[in-house]
């Protein structure tokens, strides 16, 4: 009978192993699979007169051949390589949109400046004034352009953080629902595991963390916690919680990643890393943010430059130039550059104005505007906080609460909080350059009124005896308020007349009338040098008077100098040769940088950060690569093994079979005997 | 180490992909001829090909500029080549006009051509260029820079201005000269003088003349400008400029002068009631003259070429053989031939400078050149392809990608079921 016995026992043993082995040739294919092994044991024996005798053997265990390091090694390591996955294929697409020669500025730039000397040597020509007009034109919307496209790039990842999110909710239910049939499988089971739900559980860790960096904590009950961001519990034993992203209050134009937990939500944007989602994030926050504030920030410096310098000068009609773009403090524009946080009590009925004073001082950082009350003096506190390096800019303890009220930074920009219940506890974001690629419009449409003469005109009297020069003058700005020098359209008030009354002393008159010449001041030369006979730096009239000449050479006593309208001057390009010499000149980052000096720095950047995530990624891809072969190499099935047991056990079937025909033919030896 | 089925497959899959992707970026970068795709390939240089590139432009653009300013100035060389010709045959009428036997119709003859050529150099300061802008106007290229008056004068309506083109980063080049310069601010062999209205409703003032030039020269206060300032109608004081403009009380050269309208006013003798030094000049002033009128008398050291050439042919009709006559038009020859000289030198001075920025312009132009060719080269350096490497690199790829391939078939293959 024992014998018997020990071959049906080594019958089952065999099959249950050919099963498992036939069931490891089925799931070759399913990456997620891990091999699994027939664990044996030997039946107790039995103690049989002389000694223990065997009595067969059991399958013990049925368990699943994995490295629990391994699988999470891989975890990690699909988590670090799906942030740099994302995060290159977005910066790569911003990186492609600089440089491309359709929608990159570099050529735009480059063409309109090409138009404009080829002006300005021609300043009557009408034709050439109109290639200006239509490379300023196809300029302003080239910079539209590559805004609305770095901006459907950043939609494109808003609703990828939208898409993510739903996808680790359902992951974390899909994990917690696991986690109860896991645990239920495990009491039936008595201690035996099941195998198939924990191959599918660590493939649900796997899947979530490529979305997103998780960290893992197994229970004693067969059961695992998952937690995100900084600890927020994404799964507890049979219980989900879920993640949303929300625009975000700051800035509306962004969605923050939130935490529905059971009864509160929380922002964890800040937290999240890792994953696709990390990566996203970072790309959204590094890049695009500064890609967005670069352009505008060029946007923004273009045109207030070319329109300052247009608005000095006189058109073709004798008029004093006007902008050429839109005024970058047009009240339409400067409305829009800050962002009442939605948080604030009573947050719509807040106006705040921003407009940008200097383009050379702005930086491309965002700015964070609080307001406070240290509860003195009855008054409103402020501090005004750069993004980029958390600095406060600007603050002081005492804001009156009469509106409107001006805040001026030294960044280049002036707030002016207009009306609404400004309160303690309001914040603001400022972004002064974030919309300058967009707003940037071609205003000018009659080539007549590029302004490249300029509005003085000097001579010098025929009568003089001396050797003495006068230049032919420059502008520093061009005063034309009451009182101030080119306050009548078409003239010059009053022009002035330069007389010398001897080798080196000269006094400047109001020529208005030249029977009546009323003195203004006199001053001193130097014969030989160069001799300045105004002011350069702001002041006051009549020393400073917007405009600036020189007198040259060795002027005789009564020798005269006239400065008057330029009238009819047709020909004249002197602002023309000023416009164009803004190509060359450093006016960005507090004048250390050109315009196209801006743009490539930019592109430089874009490159760098693409070629470094590009190492990044192909580092992380290599990790990803060995300890998936690490995984595999544990837990892969390998078709030679399994078909080497596939011998293995079917030969120990047919010898437990041959153990239970023996039996038998013992037992029917006994049998005969008894015939 | 154990080797799994699936992880055989993937490595083997992996290497291929691989191979594959860095053989299509070769090929693409094969067939673009560019080394850098995206500015990823290499930030740096993708960086300074958009430097290059904006400097490419603006040489191309100085370049474009130093041809077009070439075609300007050698118009502008022409008409000063024709306007020297012209001063050239007047100087020899003039000389013919001072020969023994000229008789007054002979110099009437002469005086037709002077009127002639005359015509013809206001043409050519009156030159427009192919914009139909006076090329001689300064910045007042639409207005025609030279008029004639009533009285038969030329004057100039342009202004001083010169323009200035940029024909490399840190040069200029004046690409005009104003008719002021070339042809009105000619020294003269001796002074003039110019009035003007600075003030005054009905009243106008003739030219002045030197009927004495012994005394307007020898005259203390030369060569100061005068002031003609009406205190009560019809009575004027005459000051100099200076004591007109210094702000402190005045000390007229002569007080309560007066006047007939149209008639002529001597500043040489007495007039009454106020007796002038020697002044040597008279002058008319026509129509009624208010208190608080101010007119200008200015010395001038210079005369325009078109006054001078307006002068000669003036005197050659009107001058007769008399001594009187005689003595005055040899003066005015003389004079003429002096301010002939002097026009030359202004003009010739002038097409120097035109020579000069010519030679500036070359010079300019072939150092342009020279960095666009250092720049192409740079720029091809840094962004194209090394064909012969790519190529080799690209044979490298295939031959490995094509390994592989056929290394992975067989491998593919090996199954201990095969054998089962």
């Amino acid at each position: 009978m024992g014998l018997l016995g020990i071959g049906v026992s080594g019958l089952n043993v065999s099959q249950t192993a050919l099963r498992v082995t036939g069931n490891n040739i089925a799931n070759a294919g399913s990456p997620s699979y891990s091999r699994q092994r027939v664990e044996l044991e030997t039946r107790q024996e039995q103690l049989f007169g002389a000694g223990f005798l065997g009595t067969g053997s059991d399958v013990a265990d049925i368990a699943r051949v994995i490295d629990q390091f391994k699988i999470d090694q891989l975890r990690r390591d699909t988590t670090a390589f799906h942030a740099l996955d994302s995060f290159t294929t977005n910066i790569g697409q911003l990186d492609s949109l600089l440089a491309s020669q359709n929608g990159g500025l570099s050529d735009g730039i480059s063409d309109f400046y090409s138009a404009l000397e080829a002006s300005i040597q021609d300043p009557s020509s009408a034709p050439a004034r109109q290639v200006v007009i239509s490379a300023a034109e196809s300029l302003a919307k080239n910079f539209n352009t590559l805004y609305d496209r770095i901006l459907a790039q950043r939609s494109a990842i808003n609703s990828q953080l939208t898409s993510f999110s739903a996808q680790i909710s359902s992951l974390g239910v899909g994990i917690a629902e696991l986690n109860g049939a896991i645990e239920e499988q495990l009491g039936r089971g008595q201690g035996a595991e099941p195998n198939e739900l924990l191959d599918e559980r660590d493939e649900l860790l796997r899947q979530l963390s490529e979305l997103v960096s998780v960290q893992v904590v197994p229970e004693s009950t067969g059961s695992v916690n998952v937690f995100i961001g900084n600890g927020q519990t994404l799964v507890v034993g049979k219980l989900a919680n879920t993640v949303d992203a929300r625009p975000s209050p700051t800035d509306p134009g962004n969605k923050d990643i939130v935490f529905v937990g059971q009864g509160s939500t929380q922002v964890i944007t800040q937290f999240i890393s890792g994953g696709k989602m990390g990566g996203l994030l970072d790309v959204r926050n590094s890049t695009f943010g500064d890609a967005i504030n670069d352009i505008g920030r060029l946007a923004l410096a273009f045109a207030d430059t070319l329109n300052q310098q247009n608005q000095v000068g006189l058109d073709l009609e004798g008029n004093v130039g006007q902008n050429i773009f839109r005024d970058i403090n047009s009240s339409l524009t400067s409305g829009q550059r800050a962002i009442v946080d939605s948080n604030n009590v009573n947050a719509a009925d807040r106006n705040v104005n921003v407009t940008v004073d200097d383009v050379g001082a702005l930086t491309t950082s965002d700015y964070t505007l609080n307001l406070f009350d240290d509860g003195a003096g009855g008054d409103l506190d402020y501090r005004l906080i750069r993004q980029s390096d958390n600095t406060v800019v600007t603050g002081a303890l005492t804001l009156p609460l009469a509106l409107p009220q001006t805040i001026t930074s030294a960044d280049g920009f002036t707030i002016t909080l207009t009306s609404g219940s400004f309160q303690a506890g309001d914040n603001y974001t400022i972004q002064p350059t974030a919309n300058g690629a967009r707003d940037i419009l071609l205003e000018m449409t009659r080539p007549q009124e590029l302004a490249y003469a300029a509005p003085i005109a000097t001579d010098a009297n025929l009568g003089n005896t001396g050797t003495g020069t006068i230049s032919a003058g420059s502008m520093i700005e061009l005063l034309n308020g009451a009182g101030q020098p080119f306050a009548t359209p078409g003239q010059l008030s009053p022009p002035l007349l330069i007389r010398f009354t001897s080798a080196t002393a000269y006094t400047v008159f109001d020529n208005s009338n030249p029977a009546v010449p009323v003195a203004q001041f006199s001053g001193t030369i130097v014969p030989g040098q160069s001799n300045k006979i105004f002011l350069d730096a702001p002041g006051a009239l009549p020393q400073y008077t917007g405009f600036q000449v020189e007198i040259n050479g060795a002027p005789a006593a009564q020798d005269e100098f006239t400065i008057g309208y330029n009238s009819n001057s047709t020909s004249d390009n002197r602002n023309g040769v000023v416009l164009g010499a803004t190509r060359t000149t450093n006016t960005i980052e507090s004048g250390t940088l050109t315009f196209e000096d801006a743009y490539g720095t930019l592109v430089e950047e874009a490159g760098t950060r693409t070629a470094q995530a590009n190492i990044s990624l192909d580092a992380a891809r290599s990790l990803l690569v060995q300890s998936q072969q690490a995984r595999d190499s544990v837990a892969g099935v390998n078709l030679d093994e399994e078909a080497a047991n596939l011998i293995k056990f079917e030969q120990a079937y047919s010898a437990s079979a041959q153990v239970i025909s023996v039996a038998r033919q013992i037992f029917d030896t006994l049998l005969q005997s008894f015939r | 180490m154990r080797f799994s089925f699936l992880q055989g497959f993937n490595r083997s899959v992996e290497g291929i992909v691989d191979l594959q992707g860095r053989t299509f970026d070769t090929q693409n970068q094969i067939s673009t001829g560019r080394r850098i795709l995206t500015p990823a390939d290499d930030p740096v240089a993708s960086a300074r090909i958009i430097q290059i590139n904006q400097e490419q432009s603006q040489l191309t653009q100085f370049i474009k500029n130093a041809d077009s300013i070439e075609n300007r100035l050698s118009l502008a060389e022409t008409q000063l080549q024709s306007a020297t010709s012209i001063l050239t045959r007047i100087r020899e009428l003039t000389i013919r006009a001072g020969g023994l036997g000229v008789t007054p119709e002979d110099r009437e003859a002469i005086a037709a051509e002077v009127d002639t050529r005359l015509d013809e150099l206001v043409n050519l300061a009156n030159t427009r260029d192919t914009n139909g802008e006076y090329i001689f106007a300064g910045y007042k290229g639409s207005v025609k820079p030279f008029e004639q008056t009533s009285a038969g004068d030329y004057i100039y309506l342009g202004d001083d201005g010169q323009r200035l083109v940029s024909v490399a980063t840190s040069t200029t080049v004046p690409i005009s000269d104003s008719g002021k310069d070339l042809f009105v601010d000619i020294p003269s062999a001796v002074s003039t003088l110019d009035t003007s209205v600075a003030q005054s409703a009905n009243a106008t003032i003739s030219a002045a003349t030197i009927t004495n030039r012994a005394n307007y020269d020898a005259n203390a206060n030369y060569p100061e400008d005068y002031v003609i300032r009406f205190t009560a109608p019809g009575t004027f004081d005459l000051l100099t400029r200076t004591d007109f403009i210094d702000g402190a009380p005045d000390t007229p050269v002569a007080t309560g002068m007066s006047y007939t309208s149209g008639a002529t006013i001597d500043f040489d003798s007495a007039v009454p009631p106020a007796p002038v030094p020697g002044l040597g000049f008279e002058l008319t002033i026509t129509g009624a003259a208010a208190a608080g009128d101010t007119f200008f008398v200015n010395t001038n050291q210079t005369q325009s070429i078109m006054t001078t050439l307006g002068q000669l042919s003036e005197g050659l009709k009107n001058l007769t053989n008399s001594p009187a006559d005689r003595t005055e038009l040899e003066a005015l020859l003389a004079n003429t031939l002096t301010n002939l000289d002097n026009a030359e030198i202004t003009i010739s001075q002038a097409k120097a400078q035109i020579g000069a920025r010519q030679n500036t312009l070359d010079s300019v132009r072939t150092l342009n050149e020279g960095v666009e060719l250092v720049n192409k080269e740079v720029l091809s350096e840094i962004r194209d392809l090394d064909y012969a490497e790519a190529i080799s690199r690209l044979s490298l790829e295939t031959f490995t990608l094509e390994a592989a391939q056929q290394s992975f078939a067989r491998i593919s293959n090996l199954s201990l079921f095969n054998f089962l």
